[in-house]
């Protein structure tokens, strides 16, 4: 095989790794400010329009046309100190800060006495960052810039076949794009060092690639109430265009022998799967104007085994690129409490470790586990409703400890702080959402 | 309650934003199990000294292979022989890649470290086989390599060995051995090899001398011909130029150039390895034959190592290196597996920043432009197995050495055509066509 092609393909493959995400791995969790509040911890509660993304069964309860729209801030960072041999010892880099802007849009409609309908757009998976003076950045030959979007639209069914059982089903639609740069360097014939001899970019995206969801809410006592939902993994199939441009690298002989061989243009494919997830939740509300809740949330990471990249002209430039991601629970903790009527304050705190093996840590993406500190406010007034909260994340620093498949080693720290808003609306019928 | 809210959320703000970027990470002193470092000298022939693409030069001085050990390890300094370019002597340079065309760069460099009053950590002397490290002394009057590095035997000592005593090394590196068979193996011939006995006899009288001096000693073993590109780039058969693939006979059978084997001229065994010195008498015809084009003279017998001349420089490699193996482990000093390390090279290639480099010529990465000599980053291969050597013989724990990922010279020096002098134009595109900048399939020696 063509081995500079096959690397220049390789580390492209690297590219489509989703960078830093606001949760472990590249998960996006933010898709309800209500949710938020409380740690994330919202299967049980499910009582907002955002149930159709933590767990559907809750809409069957939302009484005629409700919805609510959101969006999330976040501020993320990455920055790498570096060791020997590569890049050696008191090397620093950091991303350029970046404000993340996730969406989340829901409607419901209560359409029978046990039934309810409701389509849902959300962003649950993607992020990027581009690392400060992306020409010089020591790690350039792996990645320079990356970013991965999903859009995810769920349209759900909801039914309710006993006073303490609510069920729901229904499908995701994911919609994606990605694109990532890198350097492309060669080393000096002549033995000056490596050369950046150019750039590969690629871009692409998949037709919608579905899948299914589901949940399901047990009144299991007056004040308990359990919460179990699903959602599948979804194989996002993407495709779109390889585009790689030369540059001078100071040696204008190396860079003619560079143009004979560099290559064309073209398609390439890719396969990136998203993982499934399952939560388990309870809330308990024995306590007046108290609700607590706590949620288990499995991720099949595991199914992000390998990335692999298909070339249209040139099948010896097609890699597969291990990931090897462990499957991961996230224990979410959260309260409320109601003030008045009108107000309900937040709390909430959630453990949230990587699925990512330390050998797996790049430029690309370098995961680490998260401590996630929320608070939230509700406001309610007639049909309109308000959530808001604030998430700091505290990661310790992660260090790859020699292991880097990039040989690319040494401790990556991050910081990330969240804030987001959603309002809400209750449509006709005069009673308030709840 | 709002405000509180509004309090709290700037709190968690400002704590997170203030740990926001990780503090540059410095070098620790390295764990070297009880190893000194405040002494160390090195001993050798041109891979000691760095020599890279026919010629020592400061920016492939500053990444020999003991130099970078040095960095490793946190010793405490590192003289070297510094030349100035454009090295001495002046280095070989690609300057047209789609040859390639190999010139030389003009104007030879100077020392520039020449007042250094001591003697120098790095010993290696470019061209020395081991028997001159036990023997020549520095002469003002030829100001050769010897001179360059040794100077002044009143002051220093007489002969590198001398030196090597004299320095009292807190722990010394001692790779020699490559010349006793490399002048006779680029020659196209097994003759001129340093006999066994001869070598065992001066190994065993070179390191009993550096081991009573010095605080621990490593040693490092030879790489064996068949990972070095400049006997294996150019295959025994007769490639089209047009097509870059071996050219069939009617019946399907590769065509051998012609060549003398043991003494007697015709076509040459598939396992015949082709010295890059052949590569201008190819390009006229000779050792083709004449049905295709070529003159159908055999090249010269300095152009060929026959399969017996090959196998017999292989197996002194090994010989030697068994020497190295005995006398080393009676005496306490780790030893480089250097041989093991190529070998592993040619056959799986090494992964070194994201990439994965082979013993190709010119294409690999490993070697210099020389062909025999490599390059920084095949360096690096070799320093990294004398510190692991050093790690399993000490219970040390030395980090790898920091790559030489560059710029370690101008990369514009001998981009000007004009003025370059020419050294020989290596005609691999027509009778191999092995060059492609970005890779392409090697052409694997036949067996």
């Amino acid at each position: 095989m063509n081995r500079r092609l096959a690397t220049l393909a390789l580390a492209l493959a690297c590219l489509i790794i989703p960078a830093q995400g606001f949760a472990a791995g590249f998960s996006v969790f933010e898709a309800g400010s209500r949710a938020l509040g409380t740690g994330g911890a919202f299967a049980a509660r499910a009582d907002d329009p955002s149930a159709i993304f933590y767990n559907p069964a809750g809409i069957v309860d939302l009484e005629n046309w409700q919805a609510t729209a959101g969006v999330s801030l976040i501020f993320t960072g990455t920055s790498f100190a570096g060791v020997d041999p590569d890049p050696g010892f008191g090397v620093t880099e950091k991303t350029i800060d970046h404000v993340f802007t996730p969406i989340n849009a829901y409607v419901t409609w209560k359409f029978a006495e046990k039934w309810a309908a409701g389509v849902g757009l959300m962003n649950p998976f993607g992020l990027g960052q581009t690392w400060e003076n992306e020409d010089e950045f020591t790690g350039r030959h792996i990645v320079q810039e990356v970013d991965l979007v999903t859009f995810n639209i769920t349209p759900v069914i909801a039914y309710r076949p006993a006073t303490t059982v609510a069920l729901s089903f229904g499908a995701q639609l994911v919609l994606g794009s990605v694109e990532l740069t890198r350097a492309q360097q060669e080393p000096d014939p002549n033995g000056s060092g490596f050369l950046d001899v150019g750039t590969a970019k690629l871009e692409g995206s998949n037709d919608i690639d579905v899948g299914w969801t589901a949940g399901i809410l047990i009144d299991a006592t007056e004040t308990t109430r359990v919460g179990i939902s699903y959602r599948s993994k979804v194989d996002m199939k993407a495709s779109g265009d390889a585009t790689f441009v030369q540059s001078p690298s100071g040696n204008p002989a190396f860079d003619d022998a560079v143009a004979a061989l560099w290559p064309d243009d073209q398609g390439v494919a890719l396969q990136v799967n998203l993982p499934s997830m399952l939560w388990i939740g309870t809330m308990f509300e024995g306590v007046e104007n108290w609700k607590f809740l706590a949620d288990l949330v499995f991720f099949g990471w595991s199914t992000f085994k390998t990335l692999e990249f298909k070339f249209s002209d040139d099948p010896s430039l097609d890699v597969v690129r291990f990931q090897n991601y462990d499957n991961t629970v996230q224990i979410r903790l959260g309260a409320e409490y109601a003030v008045n009527e009108v107000w309900a304050v937040r709390g909430g705190y959630y453990w949230d470790p990587s699925p990512q093996p330390q050998e797996s840590m790049s430029p690309l993406l370098a995961d680490k586990d998260r401590h996630g500190i929320t608070l939230g406010l509700g406001y309610t007034k007639g049909k309109w409703w308000v959530d808001a909260f604030g998430l700091a994340l505290i990661s310790p620093d992660r260090s790859t400890a020699g292991s880097s498949l990039d040989q690319y080693n040494g401790t990556y720290g991050s910081y990330g702080y969240l804030t987001g808003v959603n309002v809400g609306y209750s449509f006709g019928g005069g009673g308030e959402q709840q | 309650m709002k405000r509180l809210s509004y309090v709290l959320l700037i709190i968690a703000l400002i704590a997170v934003w203030s740990c926001s970027e990780t503090d540059p990470i410095t070098k620790p002193a390295p764990d070297t199990g009880g190893l000194s470092f405040a002494r160390f000298h090195a001993i050798g022939n041109s891979m000691t000294a760095g020599v890279q693409s026919g010629g020592l030069v400061e920016g492939f001085q500053n990444v020999s292979t003991a130099a970078m050990v040095a960095q490793a390890a946190g010793a405490s300094m590192m003289e070297q022989p510094i030349v100035s370019e454009n090295g001495i002597p002046p280095l070989l340079y690609v300057s047209e890649y789609s040859g390639p065309t190999i010139d030389q760069l003009p104007t030879p460099g100077t020392p520039t470290n020449t007042m250094f009053p001591g003697i120098y950590n790095n010993l290696g002397i470019p061209g020395a086989n081991l028997n001159d490290l036990l023997t020549v002394r520095p002469d003002p009057a030829v100001q050769d390599a010897f001179f360059l590095v040794l100077r002044d035997s009143a002051a220093f000592g007489k002969t590198a060995v001398d030196q090597m005593v004299n320095a009292q090394p807190t722990t010394a590196m001692v790779w020699v051995g490559a010349n006793d068979i490399l002048g006779s193996a680029t020659r196209g011939t097994d003759l001129l090899m340093t006999p066994l006995a001869s070598f065992e006899a001066d190994y065993i009288t070179m390191m009993d001398a550096i081991v009573a001096a010095s605080g621990a000693v490593v040693a490092g073993n030879l790489p064996g011909i068949p990972v070095i590109p400049f006997f294996t780039t150019i295959p025994p058969v007769v490639v089209n130029p047009a097509t870059r693939e071996p050219v069939l006979d009617p019946g399907g059978n590769l065509i051998p150039l012609i060549g003398y084997n043991q003494g007697v001229p015709g076509a040459l065994p598939l396992n015949a390895l082709i010295p890059l010195t052949a590569t201008d008498s190819l390009r006229v015809g000779t050792g083709i034959p004449i049905p295709i084009g070529g003159n159908g003279r055999p090249l010269p017998d300095f152009m060929v190592l026959d399969p017996t001349e090959a196998g017999n420089i292989q197996q002194r490699i090994m010989d030697f290196n068994t020497v190295i193996d005995t006398v080393c482990a009676n005496r306490g000093v780790p030893v480089a597996n250097i041989f093991a390390l190529l070998n592993d090279v040619k056959a799986n290639g090494a992964n070194i920043h994201g990439d994965v480099y082979t013993t190709d010529y010119l294409t690999g990465g490993i070697f210099s432009v020389d062909g025999v000599h490599p390059s920084s980053l095949g360096y690096w291969l070799a320093a990294r197995e004398f510190v692991r050597a050093m790690n399993r013989g000490f219970g040390a724990a030395i980090p790898d050495p920091l790559l030489p990922v560059g710029p370690l010279r101008d990369p514009a020096l001998g981009q000007t055509s004009s003025n370059l002098i020419p050294a020989y134009s290596i005609s691999l595109d027509e009778w191999r066509g092995l060059w492609e900048v970005l890779g392409i399939e090697p052409h694997e020696m036949p067996q």
